[in-house]
């Protein structure tokens, strides 16, 4: 189970000074209907979303879109969290990247829409987050742990988790089997699971 | 291959928490889920891990509007009762039909089908090469794989899809902080052995400049040279061996800005 925090060590620390009421809690009061819970959640958390979003999505009023539609699910199924499966950022995340692919696969029409008419979507500049230490330094464990997968491995995980494309697309772009991609996709995962020390 | 993946479904573990599976792959796998616990356990980490992956990436800040248009709706967005009963996760996922299932594995085996076709192609294409080493095939594939992954992993990566007005689908993806896109093609018409797609950068002023050939069934390829900000890229038939110049109509342009 996952902090938002990724290394063990800094976690005390961390929800001591910057997360006074955690987010498991946050969303066991929003499962109530509270709204301030709500908020306070978003503040948090957000940022974070939003950025998955983006990288996946590239467009921002789509990426802004989809983060409103995670939210509002998270609101709508707080009730059936089940904190014994999984952090809170945990659920969040993962719900937030499985509705970004679902929109990679579904907006190809809107794509194509918007550059016949000529839109010129340029990417809107976002108030740049102030990454704190333990973001960066948390961000480049993951980035020496995937430096450690072979090259089959690194990439269909990137094409897969940040791209959004499905296996049988990996399989295409990189000329091997679906069989093969996805035997890479878990050994890959495997391998960075064990690299970054996760263990339920 | 198809019939492995059956007989093994913790070989999707990997693919699952990346959702890279189709809805009914994903579905099937669910409910494989229910019946192992090992399996369970794997999954559970490794979606520990995925999220790591998503926790790596650059947050961004959204404007004040997204949160008070949120909060306004809160109002109105009833939340889902509490009862979950024990099976409604897996009750509404039923494994595909024998029907659903005949159709998933031709749906599947049509990716390998373009994947030999493309390699037919280029066997001919290439006819003057043929010095080359598989070795050296490899090599040169490996690079382009990896440029093809580095694109799309750039932060500033974008895709955009068009149809060609011959027949078929390209995806332009780009990173113009790596200067270097890729046209990922479905379903291209086969052109007579004396034709070849080629590919143009066209600037802003309407100049083009080459950007490869495209061997006619191949599924993508990483375009030669330096893309530019506001290049458009257009993919015109010409004779065998490529122009200097477009000298027919573009089958598809697409604008990258």
């Amino acid at each position: 189970m996952l902090e938002l925090v990724a290394s063990g060590i800094e976690n005390d620390r961390e929800s001591d000074e910057v997360l006074p009421v955690s987010q498991n809690d946050l969303l066991a009061r929003v499962a109530e209907g509270d709204k301030e819970a709500f908020g306070q959640l978003y503040d948090e958390i957000a940022p974070r979303v939003l950025g998955l979003i983006r990288r996946l999505l590239r467009d921002s009023a789509q990426s802004e879109e989809v983060a409103q539609e995670v939210f509002l699910e998270i609101w709508q199924t707080a009730t059936r969290y089940d904190a014994n499966k999984g952090g809170a950022s945990t659920w969040i995340l993962t719900m937030a990247h499985r509705r970004a692919v679902d929109r990679v696969r579904s907006s190809q029409s809107t794509r194509v829409r918007d550059t016949r008419i000529g839109i010129r979507d340029f990417p809107t500049e976002y108030d740049s987050v102030a990454e704190s230490v333990e973001v960066r330094l948390e961000s480049e464990r993951v980035q020496q742990a995937l430096l450690r997968l072979t090259e089959l491995q690194r990439q269909a995980i990137s094409l897969a988790y940040y791209g959004g494309y499905s296996n049988s697309e990996v399989a295409e772009m990189l000329k091997v089997p679906i069989g093969t991609v996805k035997t890479r996709l878990r050994d890959g995962m495997i391998r960075l699971r064990d690299e970054l020390g996760v263990a339920s | 291959m198809i019939d492995k993946k059956r007989v093994d479904p913790a070989n999707n573990s990997g693919a699952y928490v990346l959702n890279a599976l189709d809805q009914d792959e994903h579905a099937e796998f669910e409910s494989q889920l229910d019946e192992s616990e090992q399996l369970r356990n794997e999954v559970t980490e490794l979606t520990d891990t995925a999220v790591l992956l998503g926790l790596a990436v650059t947050p961004a800040q959204p404007p004040a509007a997204l949160k008070e248009s949120l909060m306004a709706k809160l109002g109105t967005t009833p939340q889902l009762a509490r009862e979950v009963p024990a099976s409604a996760s897996s009750s509404t996922l039923k494994p595909p039909s024998s029907l659903e299932r005949r159709v998933l594995v031709r749906w599947f085996q049509k990716p390998t089908l373009v994947a030999a076709a493309a390699v037919a192609a280029i066997l001919i294409v290439s006819g003057g090469a043929i010095g080359i080493t598989g070795a050296t095939e490899r090599i040169q594939h490996e690079q382009q794989a990896d440029a093809l992954a580095a694109i799309n992993s750039a932060p500033d990566s974008r895709r955009v899809e068009a149809s060609v007005s011959t027949g078929g689908k390209a995806t332009l993806v780009w990173s113009l902080a790596l200067g270097k896109s890729a046209l990922i093609v479905k379903g291209l018409s086969a052109l007579p052995s004396d034709k070849t797609y080629e590919a143009w950068y066209i600037d802003t002023q309407g100049e083009p400049r080459r950007a490869g050939l495209l061997s006619g069934s191949s599924t993508w390829h990483v375009l030669d040279g330096r893309m530019a900000k506001g290049d458009t890229i257009g993919v015109t038939i010409e004779p065998s061996g490529g122009s200097n110049s477009p000298t027919t109509k573009p089958i598809v342009a697409i604008a990258s800005a």
